[in-house]
């Protein structure tokens, strides 16, 4: 493992998104160091707009700043999608440390934009329903989809990285990232002046994502822990994504990538707002260990699975919330 | 349970985009791939004229006195001009053969610019085809067909894909840019039987898949599960198609690369127009989701189209001196 592995590199992906020559092949052998020795980098010349990620972070903010009553009106549901409240999950799926405490954070779960209409939204079918709004938050729904149409091509430039990283072809994800299933979690963390020992904003562990795109903060409090076992905490670099790996990439690749463990805890003395886009591929895909992680001699480790399968069981495990039935949810 | 009988797979109502015609026609060619390798296509779209007029033009470039064939002689790339008993399978796993093939082939490939990277490069298997010079008319009729069986193949691959359980779309990105073989046949008449000579001796191909043209007259054979040989009746505008050796690789095993051989004694000339279908030459070739897991590692190495098909000719192309070897 190299000295590099305690810090979170910084990749350039204006290059890339430029067009230069040799830039894919660079920036995806960079890509590459970070996904195996740290499972955590960031990304600058990312070609998303500042005054956008400012207006998501205000909307997160505004929907926070509402009356309990009104954002329980769209409480979670078993699309995870809608309003997790404080306390409302304890991460016992973790495979980090033991937590028994439930997450100090409260927070808004927006999916892919489905019309009513859609025939998945027609048959109920899981995590693929229609979003909840708030009623009275004008301009709210249309901001935050405008962001989540820029994380998705985001997503869709960076899974060619991914390929090349993989030694696969330039295009070998474009299929399975076609129309990827994604949640965006808006969190607000209040600030913990003095945690209980496993109390945290949101408990140790690791995501279930292929990727997860967090926005720049201006507020700290992520911590990661590196391959060496310290944990760290992520810088606050103006501009910059922080984007790692989830269980989903450890299948994709065979454990070829890793899915870091981290943690946020916001002693900032504020409040402290977050945007994670998590990102997978289509749902209906097929994951499994792609062909340059595998062989004769190196089996996949895991079964193939598809996001539905994996997330239903995850979720049972992760949201005690909501007790009926049909409202377990979140990520 | 294995079958005797090469089923036929009706695709007009998957093509012409019925309800449910995806899924029951993939159910067929499912069973058809993991019973006996091979099937018969009918209603599948391509004009009856232009498989006329393919066969026309092979007539007509066979017909060509051997001297102006074999300006064309076969490359590196496996594509021009194969002369009689110019290739022995010896790399058949079927059965030894020793004597070389009784047939005389014309190869292309997809048509690549000039000016096209890989061409420049000498890139092998991605070069520049090799046309006859004084046969007009033939480059259009012979790539308007392989364009038209290249669409076919990219509508097939989706029922590929829902026979073994993936996403419909599974293969798009694999088969856009698909790597094909057209391979352009002229069997002599043989009276035979002589021990182990053969038009085409028994072999399994290497391709995800082959369809080869409706043919009249007949002479293909193939060897099913059970070990016999039966002739594959001659069905009227139907295609057989079959998987190969890349199939196999794709699917762990789980679909079928059958024998089969080709000896002609119709009494007359027969031709055969065989087109050789795989994924695109950088896509690497290794089991689906659907056929691997930890119980189930996969029973081959990933490999690529250049690499597999390096190693296959060096072993079967004998017409050429080393920097020539070709064909499939």
């Amino acid at each position: 493992m190299s000295a590099r592995a305690d810090t979170i590199p910084i990749i350039d992906l204006g290059p890339y998104l430029a067009g230069a020559p040799g830039a894919i092949e660079r920036t995806a052998a960079e890509l590459r160091l970070a996904l195996t020795e740290i499972g955590f980098y960031f990304i600058v010349n990312h070609g998303v707009p500042d005054a956008q990620v400012r207006d998501a972070f205000h909307q997160a903010a505004r929907f926070h700043a509402q009356p309990l009553e009104k954002k329980m009106e769209v409480r979670i549901d078993k699309h995870n999608v809608g309003y997790l409240p404080m306390r409302g999950d304890t991460l016992r799926t973790s495979t980090v440390q033991t937590v028994t405490r439930p997450n100090f954070n409260e927070a808004l779960f927006v999916a892919r934009d489905l019309a009513g209409d859609h025939p998945d939204v027609v048959a109920n079918r899981r995590f693929r329903s229609a979003n909840r709004w708030p009623s009275d938050l004008p301009g709210f729904r249309e901001a935050v989809v405008a962001y989540c149409d820029a994380m998705e091509r985001l997503a869709q430039r960076l899974v060619r990285l991914y390929a090349r990283a993989l030694d696969l072809p330039l295009a070998y994800f474009d299929g399975p990232f076609g129309e990827p299933q994604y949640k965006l979690r808006m969190t607000h963390y209040p600030p913990q002046a003095a945690p209980a020992d496993d109390e945290f904003g949101i408990a140790p562990h690791t995501d279930t994502s292929f990727l997860t795109l967090l926005a720049p903060n201006d507020v700290p409090g992520l911590s990661i822990r590196t391959q060496g076992g310290q944990w760290i905490d992520a810088p606050a670099l103006p501009g910059a994504y922080l984007v790692n790996g989830g269980q989903l990439l450890q299948r994709w690749t065979n454990d070829f990538c890793l899915a870091t463990p981290h943690r946020a805890l916001n002693r900032s003395g504020g409040e402290r707002y977050a945007l994670a886009f998590f990102c997978d591929s289509t749902i209906d895909w097929p994951i499994a260990a792609v062909p340059t992680t595998v062989g004769p001699d190196r089996p996949p480790k895991y079964p193939t699975t598809y996001y539905t399968d994996y997330m239903t069981l995850y979720q049972k495990r992760t949201y005690d919330l909501l007790a009926d039935a049909d409202q377990q949810a979140a990520e | 349970m294995a079958t005797e009988t090469i089923p036929i797979v009706d695709l007009g109502p998957y093509l012409a985009g019925e309800p449910g015609a995806m899924d029951r026609t993939a159910k067929e060619l499912r069973f058809a791939l993991t019973e006996i390798g091979f099937y018969f296509i009918v209603n599948h779209g391509v004009p009856r004229e232009l498989i006329r007029a393919t066969f026309e033009q092979v007539k007509r470039f066979h017909a060509q006195p051997l001297d102006r064939k074999l300006v064309l002689k076969l490359n590196h790339h496996n594509t021009g001009y194969m002369p009689m008993r110019g290739n022995t399978l010896r790399t058949s796993t079927v059965q030894a053969n020793t004597k070389p093939n009784l047939n005389e082939a014309f190869f292309i490939k997809r048509e690549l610019p000039a000016d096209h990277p890989d061409v420049l490069a000498d890139r092998r298997f991605h070069g520049a085809n090799r046309w006859p010079a004084d046969l007009p008319g033939f480059r259009e009729v012979i790539l308007s067909y392989a364009d038209t069986l290249e669409r076919l193949v990219q509508k097939m691959v989706r029922l590929y894909a829902r026979a073994l359980d993936l996403p419909a779309e599974y293969f798009d990105g694999p088969f856009k840019e698909l790597q094909f073989s057209l391979r352009m046949t002229h069997y002599p008449h043989q009276d035979g039987p002589v021990t182990d000579e053969f038009g085409l001796a028994p072999h399994t191909d290497t391709s995800f898949l082959t369809l080869l043209a409706p043919n009249e007259v007949p002479g293909l054979s193939i060897k099913t599960q059970s070990g016999n040989w039966i002739d594959a009746p001659a069905i009227d505008n139907a295609y057989v198609v079959n998987g190969g050796q890349m199939l196999q690789r794709w699917t762990n095993d789980h679909f079928l690369a059958t024998p089969h051989r080709a000896i002609n004694r119709s009494g007359g000339e027969r031709y055969a127009i065989p087109f050789f279908c795989d994924s695109s030459i950088d896509w690497p070739v290794a089991a689906v989701p659907t056929t691997v897991g930890p119980d189930k590692p996969p029973k081959y190495p990933t490999t690529w189209y250049t690499d597999y098909m390096t190693w296959y000719q060096k072993r079967n192309y004998d017409v050429l001196n080393t920097d020539q070897q070709a064909a499939e």
